[in-house]
């Protein structure tokens, strides 16, 4: 009997149909993945994978490029084609770990992928989404960086960048003097030295902690920096590690070059990745929004990454930026609403600013991770002693690294230990799985608010002996503008049409918009009365209303159709008649 | 045939084998990449291909790029830029042996084959062929131009009263002096507007604009090459493509630079000019740090080398061009990090200046000097003389002031081979002059012109900053348009062929217009006639500029031993030829590492100085550095010294620890 209901409850799945109501809100899905632990980009392959086996009609895997060190970069489509191709509908790219050390944001882009797909037919609210919307979800934009980070030893702060060999030091070598781990801890920690005039003593109860003394008290200690050794002799230390290229500053908007801009890479797109990622967006103009996942700080960024770029941020977008970035700090506890030059840094050449003032995408960046999310109290940077409660009593001391005495060439006998590359930005694994789904359903709020229109009021009359109106008010039921006001400003991307076609091959003679339904003028289109060009689309959560004047006979009909690249078409048909 | 006949032919038949032999030896063909049709994109390299003295492939030599065809509309600047080929392998080969020249002479070839096919109309067009929806009305290309009166060229339609249904304004009048000119009416003389100024075409897709999508020479379509890379990129302007570097052959161009660090000097021939408007120095793009125009301390080599071209080419000015955002030549002097300069090739000969036609001119500025003014008939060089002899300043200081950039240079390599003292001694007696003298030393010695210091003129305008004003004639030129001046050059010089005359011609959309105009190309290409002189002068300032590339020679200057097993190692680097080995925005954008010397000892054995130096740059014309360390290692026992430099080369001295090494 139990197996009879379970087979039924499949062949209901399976058939896309309404799910049966759930007895409790977990939503069962054909894939186990914990989110409670990181994965390796290998790993992170294989859910991929796994997950685009078990639902092959939601989800296809493709691979749209190489990395520099030759790992596939994917992105996972996922659309429901028994309401249309992807690209016709309108669709939200969201990926994550551009910054190689960053890395639960590739964990946040995996959870959106496995809780979509599993919710799909089963949550009532989602599967309508999916139903309307397609989803780019590209877990790494940046695997070789993440690679790095897990298989070498590093800092959380470490790794960021590809993995393009750059001269730092300028001296005419590449990668030549990388940090060393010196103690095999897999992580790279700090170097202290014993100085008669130091200024910092250990702590005689707890030798893990290292205090300054008081001006006039003597010390004994002194840190000597990063865990490394002078590799190539030039009487510096770690001057040169590996890569160099921070791909979050390799996008053609704003793009300027690395004395401008540190890190942006030789020019726009120069990167495998990034121009990968570029292909694939500039291919899909039904991209109406977009998400960019980073550690840390608990923000919600948007643009404009330089202040003299603020006029690129029409202040209608300004308004759809802020309101949705509103709800999303009430979603994401501790997370503050930012625009990036203005309460973060300056940024030229950004993602999430190529997204919105290149292409005119709605699009944010989540920094995941804020240390208020420690205590969850009003606490929102907790001082060494508690966060010293915090490594010992919450994360057992996984986050420690004892120190160790090291006989160094260059420094003799030396101290290295302290806090390993896992003790902060990642959100502690516990909490992690509360994060990714925090910001996954963020997101597909924000992609609930793609353009959806529909026709409001279809309605025609008699204006004269064979002469016809056709009135039309196509509505946008979302906040997100089906052309956002840059679009319309930067003549971006390719404008609405409305169109009338008498099905019978009557005539268009003229036709005009309005601004309210009861207006007898019309404001007219002067060519091209049937095909009538909107660069500024239909407004957020508003409407327009165009008046067609047709010629024909009564009982004729004519086909209106609404087309956009960032909305689902539409077509109703009207016969003529009083 | 004569005996001496015979032998002249002879004589001229092996000359011509020679050069034969030597173009094939010197120039090596390849390509950067393929352009959007896959049209290759050609490079030639014009190098000795055996390695230099130093030991440097054609491909590690210092080299100068010159690059044409951007803006397929000027057809003169792939055609000079070819016959570059030749002229420099057979009269200039000796520059070929340490230096390199690479030539790429059509970057847009698929607009040249577009407008070759047979019929195409002649069109003022210039930019890539690429779909691409112009007007953004999910339509591409469907409205280009056309040559309707079918005279083979897109010219102009000029459209009288245009009715309210055709959607266009009158905004302009036959200039009533000559009604050929289009130009806006004055209505402080009772003008008001009569005509709309249209390309040649239909509005093919009924949407009420003429010719906005399309690539026959229409208003919209393409992708302007010179607007497309990355530095200043006009992001969302007409032309500018729909990213930086949106195109294969901008692309393949920046990329192929990249591989190639030896390029130290950048010629662009096309639309733009940076020789004879030299661009604005010091100001800054607003994130604070990418330079508007060249930085301050480029701009006396912007100077000089502006005065060589005028030298070599007899041209004294040049339209500026369009606006360098987005250009090839910007982002090579911004981004690559290159002294980079681009120039038109041919102006109008009304901007030639006859070196005869000059000096009436300067005649006429030393009339208009006012009465008081110091000695009027004194050469520059005497007034300088005169003003530091007054001020008591030793010879050797005057005598480097009034000498000429040749002079100067050797005297300056003179000066690095005086003993300390002595140059203490004269840098202590220049810094015992006047301030303001004390200045114009400093500013010479960075290779800047000076002027002898004079009363500031009544209302303060500089000499020469502008021309005589006055005059009738000069001034009714002054107030002659462009367009005037074009036409005038048509009809008196080139029997009329400039400018298509306006003819009726009833439209189908718009009734009854006119249609005429410039010849397209008429305005930036010379006539068949002058394309020897051209290429001839732009050889000699291509060579020119060869000869002041930088170059870095390396030497041991001493060997000293201190104390058994101790010795002081001191190296000198002398750049041998007039540019830094590190322009001023090389030295800002750190493209490239300094020059690197990499001492190949233990850190340990370095009691002083630093194992790894750096030389950020060497100033030209014999400007030098130095390197001292001071190292514990055997006496006679050898150490190997490492040169990096990306640009000029690397080189490896062995430096042997024996007395008295000099």
């Amino acid at each position: 009997m139990r197996i009879a209901h379970a087979v039924l409850a499949a062949c209901t799945l399976a058939a896309g149909g309404a799910a049966p109501a759930v007895a409790q809100p977990h939503v069962e899905g054909r894939v186990e993945i914990a989110f409670n632990r990181y994965y390796t980009y290998a790993e992170l392959e294989d859910h991929m994978k796994r997950i685009a086996a078990a639902y092959p009609d939601l989800v296809e895997l493709r691979e749209i490029g190489r990395s520099l060190q030759g790992r596939s970069l994917w992105v996972a489509i996922v659309n429901s084609p028994k309401t249309g191709p992807h690209t016709t509908k309108p669709a939200m790219w969201i990926d994550g770990n551009v910054h190689g050390n960053e890395v639960q944001s590739a964990e946040a882009v995996l959870y959106s992928l496995w809780y979509l797909t599993k919710a799909y037919g089963q949550v009532p609210s989602l599967t309508d989404l999916l139903d309307r919307c397609s989803f780019y979800f590209m877990v790494s934009v940046n695997p070789d960086g993440r690679e790095y980070w897990f298989d070498e030893a590093n800092t959380p702060h470490s790794s960021r960048s590809n993995q393009r060999p750059v001269d730092d030091d300028r001296d005419g070598l590449f990668d030549e003097d990388p940090p060393d781990d010196l103690d095999g801890d897999g992580s790279i920690t700090q170097m202290w030295i014993r100085d008669p005039d130091g200024r910092w003593e250990r702590d005689k109860h707890d030798p893990r902690v290292f205090r300054r003394v008081r001006d006039d008290q003597r010390g004994e200690w002194t840190l000597l920096g990063s865990e490394g050794i002078d590799n190539d002799g030039d009487g510096r230390i770690n001057e040169d590690g590996p890569g160099g290229d921070d791909m979050n500053r390799n996008w053609p908007s704003g793009w300027k070059p690395s004395y401008a801009q540190g890190g942006a890479g030789e020019f726009p797109f120069s990167n495998p990745e990034t121009r990968a990622v570029g292909d694939f967006i500039m291919a899909h103009p039904n991209i109406a929004a977009g998400q960019s996942y980073h550690n840390a700080g608990g923000m919600i960024l948007r643009g404009p990454g330089a202040q003299f770029r603020e006029n690129l941020y029409p202040r209608s977008d300004a308004r759809v930026y802020d309101e949705i970035a509103r709800i999303g700090e009430d979603m994401l506890s501790y997370y503050r609403s930012m625009i990036i030059w203005r309460d973060l840094y300056t940024v030229h050449g950004g993602f999430v600013n190529w997204l919105a003032e290149g292409l005119g995408i709605i699009s944010f960046t989540n920094e995941l991770w804020t240390n208020a999310r420690y205590f969850q109290r009003d606490i929102s940077n907790p001082d060494d002693e508690r966060m010293w409660l915090f490594r010992d009593r919450l994360q057992f001391g996984l986050a420690f690294k004892d120190y160790t005495e090291f006989d160094h060439p260059q420094h003799g006998p030396v101290l290295v230990g302290g806090l390993n590359k896992w003790s902060s930005r990642s959100t502690p694994t516990f909490m992690l799985e509360e994060e990714c789904h925090r910001n996954f359903a963020f997101t597909m709020f924000h992609a609930d608010h793609m353009p959806l229109l529909a026709f409001e009021r279809v309605e025609t009359a008699r204006a004269g002996d064979g002469l016809w109106t056709v009135t039309v008010q196509v509505r946008n039921d979302r906040l997100i503008p089906s052309r956002t006001a840059i679009q319309a400003q930067r003549r971006i991307g390719t404008n609405d049409l409305l169109t009338c076609e008498p099905l019978a091959g009557g005539r268009v003679a003229a036709s005009g918009s309005m601004n309210t339904w009861r207006d007898t003028r019309i404001d007219p289109v002067p060519f091209e009365p049937a095909r009538v060009q909107l660069p500024a689309g239909v407004p957020g959560r508003g409407s327009v209303i165009h008046r067609f004047y047709v010629e024909g006979k009564p009982g004729e009909t004519v086909r209106i159709r609404y087309t956009g690249e960032r909305a689902k078409d539409i077509e109703t048909t009207i016969t003529l008649g009083d | 045939m004569s005996v001496f006949l015979a032998s002249a032919i002879a004589f001229s038949l092996a000359a011509h084998a020679l050069a034969q032999d030597a173009s094939e030896r010197l120039v090596e063909v390849s390509s950067i990449g393929k352009s959007r049709s896959g049209r290759t994109l050609q490079l030639l390299r014009l190098a000795h291909p055996e390695p230099d003295s130093l030991g440097r492939t054609p491909d590690q030599r210092p080299a100068l790029l010159i690059v044409a065809g951007l803006d397929a509309r000027h057809e003169i600047g792939p055609r000079v830029a070819r016959s570059l080929v030749d002229r420099l392998v057979t009269n200039h080969a000796d520059l070929l042996r340490d230096r390199t020249v690479y030539i790429i002479p059509d970057l847009n070839p698929d607009n040249a084959a577009f407008f070759a096919r047979a019929g195409a109309p002649k069109s003022d067009f210039g930019r890539t062929i690429v779909e691409y929806d112009a007007d953004r009305d999910a339509r591409v290309n469907e409205d280009p131009a056309e040559d309707l009166n079918a005279d083979g060229l897109i010219t102009m339609m000029r459209v009288k009263h245009p009715p309210p249904a055709t959607g266009l304004t009158a905004d302009l009048i036959p200039d009533p002096d000559d009604p050929r000119i289009m130009r806006k009416p004055d209505p402080a003389k009772g003008e008001a507007p009569t005509h709309a100024l249209l390309i040649e075409g239909l509005d093919n897709d009924g949407d009420g604009r003429f010719n906005e999508d399309g690539p026959h020479g229409s208003a919209g379509g393409g992708v302007d090459l010179n607007m497309n890379f990355p530095a200043l990129w006009p992001e969302h302007a007409d032309g500018a493509g729909p990213y930086s570097l949106s195109e294969p052959e901008s692309l393949a161009l920046v990329r192929w630079m990249l591989t190639r660090d030896n390029i130290v000097c950048v010629l662009v021939f096309g639309p733009h000019d940076n020789l004879l408007n030299i661009p604005e120095a010091g100001r800054n793009a607003p994130d604070g740090r990418e330079p508007l125009g060249i930085e301050s301390d480029d701009k006396p080599y912007y100077e000089e080398i502006a005065r060589l071209f005028k030298d070599t080419t007899g041209m004294t000015g040049a339209p500026k061009g369009p606006d360098a955002a987005g250009s090839f030549h910007q982002w090579a002097y911004a981004h690559f990090a290159v002294h980079a300069f681009t120039t038109p090739v041919w102006v109008r000969p009304d901007l030639v200046k006859a070196k005869e036609a000059e000096k009436p001119a300067d005649a006429d500025a030393d009339a208009e000097k006012p009465a008081d003014a110091d000695q009027p008939d004194e050469s520059p060089a005497d007034a300088i003389r005169r003003e530091f002899q007054a001020a008591g300043a030793p010879q050797f200081i005057i005598d480097f002031m009034v000498a000429t950039p040749e002079e100067r240079a050797e005297l300056m390599a003179q000066a690095q081979d005086r003993t300390p003292e002595e140059q203490r001694e004269r840098m202590a007696a220049v810094m015992a002059l006047p301030e303001e003298l004390r200045a114009k030393v400093m500013a010479v010695a960075q290779g800047q012109q000076v002027q002898p210091s004079a009363p500031p003129r009544a209302g303060g305008r500089q000499q020469g900053a502008r021309p005589a004003q006055g005059a009738q004639g000069a001034a009714s030129r002054a107030r002659e348009s462009d367009d005037a001046k074009w036409l005038k050059y048509s009809d008196e010089q080139r029997n009329r062929e400039g400018f298509a005359d306006w003819q009726p011609f009833d439209h189908p959309q718009l009734g009854p217009v006119e249609i005429g105009g410039f010849v397209p190309g008429f305005r930036a290409n010379p006539p068949e006639s002058e394309w020897t002189r051209l290429a001839d002068e732009q050889t000699a300032f291509a060579a020119a500029l060869l000869g002041k590339l930088p170059d870095l020679a390396v030497e041991l200057h001493a060997v000293e031993r201190l104390s058994t097993g101790l010795w002081r190692i001191t190296v000198r680097g002398v750049n041998t030829r007039y540019f830094p080995t590190a322009s001023a925005i090389a030295r800002k954008a750190r493209r490239l590492p300094p020059i690197v010397l990499d001492l190949r000892v233990e850190q340990d054995a370095v009691v002083a100085g630093q194992r790894i130096t750096r030389w950020d740059n060497i100033d030209g014309s014999g400007g030098a550095a130095y390197a001292e360390w001071t190292v514990a290692a055997p006496d006679g026992s050898a150490i190997t010294l490492d040169i990096r430099s990306a640009a000029l080369g690397n080189r490896t001295l062995t430096i042997t620890l024996t007395e008295d090494q000099r």
